[in-house]
């Protein structure tokens, strides 16, 4: 296996390219579990539709952002979720998920974090 | 899916409920791989971030390049066991002061996942007992 270690990625032209540093697939209802990722240790089933994100290699400052989507299934379109990103550090962040109908908190069957720096 | 779980409840914050901790088994692979960096360099970042917090400087907080440097640096520590892994992740991914504190109780649990209820009904209300 090849690895490339590089401190910036540019097209030809100069402009900067921002790989995901990290990202997560997971499941927060039923027995908690994650379908994959990538530099992710673990995460943390704090309380209903709320977990913790954490980095395998924390990141050089708490001022990354987070992308992130979900449902409330894997499989009926039903109404919405929200996700909230808060308390960043380097190495974690906590993420909330709540219905964007009622604004209470609600596990998620699908939430997806991606996080760019 | 992995086979361990870590529940712990943290002392600062005793009407939370119970927490579970979910390893990634890309992680685990790595960590029985002999991937990983000494635990001595995360408790290392964590404790310069956690110095910015309690100065109020976290905003503008960056960890020293160097110490940053030695998550890929540092020589591997090995091949580890699962269950070498989960302490290895005890001591990474949860607070020291649930794990490296005495308390009048156990605080922390290595489980196996099928210990851990399915049911969330009552998730709010779950507690660690002995």
């Amino acid at each position: 296996m090849s690895i490339l270690k590089v401190d910036t990625i540019q097209t030809t032209s100069g402009d900067g390219l921002y790989p995901a540093r990290a990202w997560v697939n997971f499941d927060g209802t039923g027995t908690v579990s994650i379908r994959n990722d990538g530099n992710v240790t673990s995460i943390t089933d704090n309380s209903t539709g709320n977990y913790t994100v954490n980095l395998t290699t924390a990141m050089q400052d708490a001022n990354y952002a987070v992308a992130s989507a979900g449902h409330a299934t894997t499989t009926t379109a039903s109404a919405g979720r929200v996700i909230e990103p808060y308390n960043f550090t380097s190495s974690s962040v906590r993420i909330a998920t709540a219905s964007s109908a009622s604004g209470s908190v609600a596990d998620n069957a699908i939430v997806n974090i991606t996080i760019l720096r | 899916m992995t086979d361990y779980r870590i529940i712990f409840e943290d002392p600062m914050f005793p009407d939370e409920p119970a927490k579970v901790l979910v390893p990634s088994d890309n992680w685990l692979a790595d960590a029985m791989a002999g991937k990983l960096a000494p635990i001595s360099v995360h408790w290392s970042l964590q404790d310069d971030e956690q110095k910015a917090i309690e100065e109020g400087r976290h905003e503008a907080f960056k960890h020293d390049h160097d110490k940053w440097m030695q998550q890929f640096t540092a020589p591997r520590i090995g091949p580890l066991t699962k269950e070498e892994a989960m302490e290895y992740l005890v001591m990474k991914d949860i607070p020291r002061r649930v794990w490296a504190v005495e308390h009048n109780r156990p605080m922390f649990k290595i489980v196996r996942t099928e210990d851990v209820p399915s049911d969330r009904q009552f998730r709010n209300a779950w507690r660690l007992t002995a």
